[in-house]
């Protein structure tokens, strides 16, 4: 490799290089600043990260999929993820910097850690490599393990983030050891190849898989493991909603919603090459849908029963993993599997929109809605100190802008017109559908039904109760206006995308996956 | 088919200007009641006006849709804002748009969070009249949809005593349904054509091609056929809503909860939105699988068996009630089961009767709700048995009373008897045994209600209700214009019947009727 593609593979990683500046820059400011007024550095980090989405901006229609240094693409999708991921660090630094629950002293790495689990959400989406996806996987848990323990003197905190560590650990070696046996499958440690190879293996010969087939299998499950892991899905979603309940607000947001639309990203990018492989992946599918399944189902009935605001965002954000999941697995399932049986070629059914395309669609809207409703959930506690269902008993005719906006998520949430969750939804319906999965479908807007009884629980406790019910009395210096005005931002945007359908949906529609 | 575009853009004014009330109540200060009660008058009488422009605009001698408006919305999905109407949902529309506007003048006591109130009442509006224009399956489930939350929260914040439950009872049910019929609008989508660029929303083309038997030789699922699950879907989505037994426990308990006007509008339009969805989606969609050429399938006579379920059952448990509103509510029930017996008899004269009924019902079922609000508003308890005497204290109320209880329990010469006889009468040509049964539900029905006028208004006089005074100003004015629709179309039932006609011939045509 000679200076020139040197350079220009280094120009195409701007982003990252971005970010990691924004970091150091983090540090130093703190250290000037000797550890107070943490609020600079955090409008410093602030200011950081929104050069990095101009930047993302401004470079997207320039992704061509080429390779940077035989490691990363350059594409369309990294750069949708990329920009994704930006929006939600920006908005979760926001949030940070208006939370009133840190401690007084020692907050200014909090902003550095921050912005290096983002970088390496970064290249979760953007490398094709096993290695790579790896070590990206374990910068953003390992920083996210020290943000989710950030309120040292808070015993619920430190035990997050010790529960976080040991399941991250447990899940991590998984799927190490996945990863190892894929490399020794396949000879090589890039996707592409892997997917041939697995391809081939799956496939099987006239009696079933042979021993190497098997030993594939048991790979693949070993990563999906892991990926589970990360997203909370059900199996393995033990750690989520203590970890969940136990982080500082604004570090519960990242969590949720930043490294899970990231670790979807990975996902896609890991089973993106798959599907085409033609009945070997049906098996593959089944388990992936199964798992969705059980997540949706077992996390919105467990969702019924939370009395803790962040802990039912928590089960819900298990249960969204099923959904996204479920889109997933449609990416993988054999195509065409609907019209196939007897209908003839009036009934075979070329997918408009893959399964890839609709996950990435609604992490999308995972990342608004979610952003939104965990803004107005620091807004009450900010201002109201409320943490449970019960205490927001009337809040709503308090704060009607702020809760106004909150309804506004939780239908997102549930997947009701006009907002972007409904469209995400139905996104993920299409493929589903198209590749046979009709159960599947039918499980995903059954527990919606489910899922709109605790969301509404909320705006029930909030709206639906007298204002003379109200409990909490306001706190001053809540940043209330702030944070009110990033919710109706938010909510504009759920609105927006749930009407004016046009623009996100062509972006999708270009992304290749 | 889409050649008579119309740029005056009557519908789309028609169905979206309530919205610039709901922008226009969210900017004015929410002290000031008097002007956010006019802009709401206001913004609900454009549509009363447009929808009456709309009514002479109409070619009755159409059988189609007239007075498009189209244009693409999501061109990668063949998503269009298509809005149409025809002698089936051009009624529907004028209704709506007086029920919302009288809704208006009848809430105008309202004191608590009257901004929020008259935004969602606004609403609402732009959801029911949405859903009556929509020729796109997309737009509809969209406006579908939007209805739900105004009316959780109108009957949760501003209901009776049991509001919350009466209230997510409400939306879970509804949300049953439509997310059933989430799933057979994708469906439906992805069969309507074999690539994207020939796949449509679009409720025409989808008639169309259902008509010449597209969905027909679908794969099997778990050993039903692809268009009965399809039919199916839609099915529970609509029943829900009309409401037909055994989804209809939801009805009584918003209606009871819901504040009058709410009553009204959930009795006088929500409940069409079933009937209507079934005609709209199932019967022009899926015409094959109620008739299969030369009679009904066992499905057109199960739906016919729920419809009398509904006549029978709803009538018998509205006898047993003792609340009045809770009797008008089954009532409803009651009522509906004859527009289920109309539509499954699939000729001219069922579906006449069917649609007949859904309008009168409109009126007449509004002006009960709005009738028993008028006594709660001065009794403060809705117990049959307490009261006694009325028609001395109240004698305007009573006669107008009278005026409403009797085109419900369909007294020729009213409104109500011609919906329920022509049901009736082109069931019969199919099912005589159901209807045979249906018509105890007609007797019980006259029961139920002639022995309320006993109770409340006759036998001997209560001195805490003497010193009641009559019917105020503003619910004559409520009342009136209801009694009045009650009388005009129940003597001239053909302003209705010929605005309908063409395009119920149309409809009858798809089960054999000669048009």
């Amino acid at each position: 490799m000679n200076l020139k593609d040197y350079l220009q593979d280094l120009s195409r990683i701007w982003p990252e290089i971005l970010l990691s500046v924004t970091a150091l820059m983090a540090l130093l400011c703190d250290l000037l600043l000797k550890g107070k007024e943490t609020r600079v550095t955090g409008w410093v980090t602030a200011i950081g990260v929104l050069f990095t989405l101009g930047w993302i901006c401004r470079d997207f229609a320039g992704a061509d999929g080429s390779r940077i240094f035989g490691l990363m693409l350059h594409d369309r999708f990294a750069m949708f993820f990329k920009l994704l991921i930006t929006t939600g660090l920006l908005i979760v630094t926001l949030l940070s910097i208006f939370f009133r629950g840190f401690q007084k002293d020692g907050v200014g790495e909090y902003y550095s850690i921050l912005v290096i689990a983002a970088v390496g959400a970064f290249f979760m989406v953007s490398t094709d490599n096993l290695l790579l996806m790896f070590l990206a996987l374990e910068t953003l848990s390992i920083s996210s393990y020290a943000l989710a323990g950030f309120l040292k003197r808070d015993v619920r905190s430190a035990e997050a983030s010790m529960k976080y560590l040991v399941f991250g650990a447990l899940s991590s070696g998984a799927m190490v050891y996945g990863f190892s046996l894929l490399y020794g499958f396949a000879g090589s440690l890039e996707l592409p190849q892997i997917a041939t190879t697995v391809r081939t293996l799956l496939q099987g010969g006239e009696h079933g898989l042979d021993a190497a087939g098997i030993g594939c299998a048991i790979a693949v499950v070993l990563s999906l493991a892991g990926f589970g892991y990360k997203v909370a899905a059900f199996p393995f979603h033990f750690w989520s909603p203590d970890v969940y309940e136990g982080a500082p607000t604004p570090v519960t947001t990242f969590l949720a919603v930043v490294s899970k639309v990231a670790s979807f990203g990975m996902i896609l990018r890991f089973f993106g090459g798959i599907p085409h492989g033609g009945e070997g992946s049906a098996p593959l599918a089944a388990v992936i849908a199964a798992i969705a399944a059980c997540s949706m189902t077992f996390g919105n009935l467990a969702a019924m029963l939370q009395e803790n605001a962040k802990r039912l965002l928590a089960y819900s954000s298990i249960a969204h993993s099923g959904y996204l999941l479920a889109g997933v697995a449609a990416l993988v399932a054999p195509g065409a599997a609907a019209g196939g049986h007897e209908g003839g070629a009036a009934h075979a059914l070329v997918a408009g929109l893959t399964g890839g395309q609709a996950v990435t669609y609604y992490a999308a809207a995972y990342l608004l809605m979610n952003l939104g409703a965990f803004a107005v959930v620091i807004y009450l506690s900010n201002r109201f100190g409320c943490q449970t269902v019960a205490s927001m008993a009337g809040l709503g005719w308090k704060a009607p802008i702020a809760c106004g906006t909150l309804v506004l998520f939780l239908l997102s949430l549930t997947g009701i017109p006009p907002t972007v969750g409904f469209v995400g939804k139905w996104y993920l319906l299409q493929p589903i559908w198209s590749k046979g999965l009709h159960w599947l479908a039918v499980t995903l807007v059954l527990n919606s039904i489910v899922s709109l009884f605790y969301y509404f629980r909320l705006a029930r406790s909030l709206f639906l109760k007298d204002e003379s019910q109200v409990l909490a009395s306001p706190r001053k210096n809540a940043f209330g206006a702030e944070i009110t005005a990033i919710a109706v931002a938010l909510a504009i945007a759920t609105v927006w995308f749930g009407v004016s359908l046009r623009w996100l949906a062509d972006l999708v529609l270009s992304i290749h996956i | 088919m889409i050649s008579t575009f119309d740029s005056s853009h009557l519908l789309s004014w028609i169905t979206l200007s309530p919205l610039l009330g709901v922008l226009a109540i969210l900017f004015t200060p929410r002290e000031k009641h008097d002007v956010i009660k006019t802009l709401a008058a206001a913004f609900t009488g454009i549509p009363l006006a447009l929808s009456v422009w709309m009514y002479v605009k109409f070619d009755q001698s159409l059988a189609g849709y007239q007075l498009f408006d189209d244009f693409a919305w999501v061109e990668a999905f063949n998503i269009r804002y298509t809005v149409g109407v025809d002698g089936l949902s051009s009624p529907l529309v004028l209704l709506t748009s007086i029920l919302m506007f009288f809704a208006v003048f009848s809430s105008w006591n309202t004191e608590k969070g009257v901004k929020g109130y008259f935004m969602l009442l606004l609403l609402l509006e732009v959801g029911v009249n949405g859903v009556f224009v929509s020729l796109d399956f997309f737009l509809f489930y969209v406006y579908w949809e939007l209805m739900l939350l105004p009316m959780y929260f109108l009957i949760g914040i501003w209901g009776g005593p049991r509001r919350e439950y009466a209230a997510i009872k409400f939306f879970l049910y509804t949300l049953a349904g439509s997310v059933l019929m989430l799933v057979a609008m994708i469906a439906m989508y992805l069969h309507s054509g074999p690539t994207a660029a020939e796949r449509t929303f679009s409720l025409i083309t989808l008639a169309e091609r259902g008509q010449n038997g597209l969905f027909a030789n679908g794969p099997m699922l778990f050993g039903m056929e692809f268009r009965h699950w399809l039919f199916l879907f839609l099915f529970i989505g609509f029943a829900i809503k009309v409401p037909v037994f055994p989804f209809h426990t939801w009805l009584p308990d918003a209606h009871v909860e819901a504040p009058t006007a709410i009553s009204v509008i959930l009795a006088g339009i929500l409940l069409k939105l079933g009937g209507y969805g079934l005609m709209r989606m199932n019967m022009s969609i899926f015409p094959g699988v109620m008739w299969d050429g030369s009679g009904p399938t066992a499905w057109a006579t199960g739906i016919a068996l729920l419809g009398m379920i509904n006549c029978v059952y709803g009538a018998f448990v509205a006898m047993a009630q003792t609340d009045m509103k809770k009797l008008v509510a089954y009532s409803s029930v009651a009522h509906m089961g004859f527009v289920l017996l109309g539509l499954a008899a699939m000729n001219p004269n069922g579906i006449a009767g069917a649609n007949l009924q859904l309008f009168n019902h409109g009126t007449s079922s509004a002006m009960l709700f709005l009738l028993v609000g008028v006594i709660y508003d001065r009794a403060h308890h809705r117990e049959i048995a307490k009261f006694g005497g009325l028609a001395a204290h109240m004698p305007m109320y009573a006669s107008l009373a009278f005026l409403g209880i009797f085109t419900s329990l369909g007294l020729p010469g009213l409104a109500g008897f011609w919906g329920e006889a022509l049901s009736l009468i082109g069931a019969y040509e199919h099912f005589p045994k159901i209807v045979l049964v249906s018509t105890i539900g007609l007797i019980v029905t006259a029961a139920f209600f002639l022995m309320m006028i006993r109770k409340v208004f006759f036998g001997p006089k209560k001195e805490i209700y003497a010193g009641f005074p009559d019917l105020t100003l503003r619910e004559w004015a409520c009342l009136t214009p209801f009694g009045l629709l009650c009388i005009v179309l129940g003597v001239a039932p053909f302003l209705l019947s010929d605005w309908m006609k063409p395009s119920i011939a149309a409809l009858a045509s798809l089960f054999g009727a000669k048009s």
